[in-house]
């Protein structure tokens, strides 16, 4: 086996097991069909130092990665209940951008096109954010070719003017609201292109909530001295995810389950690093009841997510003896 | 079903002859002109679901310098699909060249010389001003 040969062979671990008893070899044999030289020394040299390209590379991620979230014929269960878990997380956080950009578009024509509170940034933030309401229909109705590039420029715009606002200092839970996109945007290997991922009515009902909802409690809740509302906008992300964990605590879809879980951590990590924020824009004789009110949350949340996990086991073992019964 | 370019490109290279992997990718880059380049990772995808989906399958396997080399050929499902696939593309495209040749038949009456236009008219400019016979010099 030449260097070459191994380097690739490396980087066809990647793949599952069965994946590559099947396929393996002949993937070797393309790829090095695909580097001969004409001349022998040049091949020589290409099978001592060759390497296998970056194209290469990026093609057998991305292949290992569909096979893991079972979007192949013939991939495992597990395989398949993940990749429905990243497509559900994947879609509730872009109906939350979603809900949010139709949040910011009120806000701004309520205040008759003034920038929204926090500067140029936040409204620029704003108009990015819009991007996501089509990239969401586009999900839904499994036009992943439109909804990849709007991500990808939804993300990257937003990478840019976090990057522009570093030296005001950024709230941290920008940035974890920014990992969370671009693993949204890894995540959409999940999807494919022309086959919707979910029915989409329960999903438009949901937005179509989420349109109506968040401005009419932006009303009620804003005026309130002029201060940020105690449940603030990643409360409410929070709210939802209980919610969510809730309404699935009793279903046996396991890819339901896990993408409730994923949303529940990443919920976790938006409030906690979220709550560092009061510290820096609430003052102190005003900063308990937002405390109390995260402490809250981050508690229904860690009691809901504990109770789905264990529900999950609790179907998992009830499966697991039905099997045994049969065997 | 809904068919790739990559898989609509690998279906047409298997057309005719069996071809192994880097066969196939020399094919669809011949096919495309160059515009399509498959990647190893990106060619066994989409293999794999046209083998999983009955379009592809094995025709033989040749030991080449002590190597194992798969040859793939397409199913008469494959064939269907490819034609049906094609027969969708020649209607979309039909439906663009129709509308495109219209467009441009729209373009050319508009941009007709002024002076055609102003022959056009029903009343030449100046027409009933202008003598009916030729003056004669008596």
């Amino acid at each position: 086996m030449t260097p070459l040969e191994e380097r690739y062979r490396r980087l066809l671990r990647l793949l599952p097991a069965g994946y590559q008893d099947r396929w393996g070899d002949d993937m070797v044999q393309t790829f090095l069909d695909g580097m001969r030289q004409p001349d022998p020394d040049d091949d020589e040299l290409v099978q001592e130092l060759g390497r296998p390209d970056r194209s290469e590379i990026v093609s057998v991620v991305l292949l290992a990665a569909r096979l893991r979230l079972g979007a192949a014929p013939g991939a495992s269960d597990r395989a398949v209940s993940r990749g429905e878990a990243v497509r559900y997380a994947v879609l509730a956080l872009a109906a939350v951008h979603a809900s949010g950009a139709g949040l910011d578009a009120f806000a701004l024509v309520w205040r008759g096109l003034t920038p929204i509170r926090g500067g140029w940034s936040a409204t620029a933030a704003g108009l990015v954010g819009i991007l996501w309401l089509p990239a969401f229909l586009a999900l839904v109705f499994g036009r992943l070719a439109w909804a990849r590039p709007l991500i990808a420029t939804a993300v990257g715009l937003t990478t840019l003017l976090v990057a522009a606002d570093l030296f005001h200092g950024p709230a941290p839970a920008t940035w974890v609201l920014l990992v969370l996109d671009a693993l949204a945007l890894v995540g959409l290997v999940a999807f494919e292109d022309g086959k919707r991922p979910v029915r989409p009515r329960p999903w438009l009902i949901g937005l179509a909530a989420g349109f109506i909802g968040l401005p009419g409690y932006l009303l009620l809740a804003v005026p309130v001295h002029g201060r940020p509302p105690v449940l603030d906008w990643y409360g409410l992300i929070c709210l939802a995810t209980v919610v969510a964990a809730v309404v699935n605590l009793r279903t046996r879809q396991a890819g339901r389950r896990q993408a409730v879980l994923l949303l529940t951590v990443g919920a976790l990590l938006l409030r906690a690093t979220s709550t560092a924020d009061y510290f820096r824009f609430v003052p102190a004789a005003e900063r308990t009841p937002y405390l109390l009110a995260s402490a809250t949350e981050t508690t229904l949340l860690l009691a809901f997510g504990v109770a789905l996990w264990w529900a999950g086991v609790g179907v998992g073992a009830a499966g697991q003896a039905r099997v045994d019964e049969r065997g | 079903m809904a068919v790739t370019e990559p898989a609509f490109f690998i279906l047409t290279a298997l057309v005719g002859a069996p071809r192994h992997g880097y066969g196939i990718v020399g094919e669809v880059a011949e096919l495309s002109e160059g515009r399509v380049r498959l990647k190893v990772g990106t060619l066994y995808g989409v293999l794999d679901r046209l083998v999983g989906d009955g379009l592809v399958e094995l025709d033989r396997e040749e030991v080449e310098r002590g190597r194992l080399r798969r040859y793939y050929r397409i199913t008469g499902a494959g064939r269907q699909e490819l034609a049906a696939e094609a027969a969708r593309h020649a209607a979309n495209a039909h439906a663009a060249r129709d509308r495109l040749a219209a467009e441009a038949a729209r373009h050319a009456a508009n941009a007709r010389p002024a002076r055609d236009r102003l022959a056009a008219w029903p009343m030449p400019i100046g027409g009933s001003r202008r003598p009916t016979t030729p003056a004669t010099a008596s």
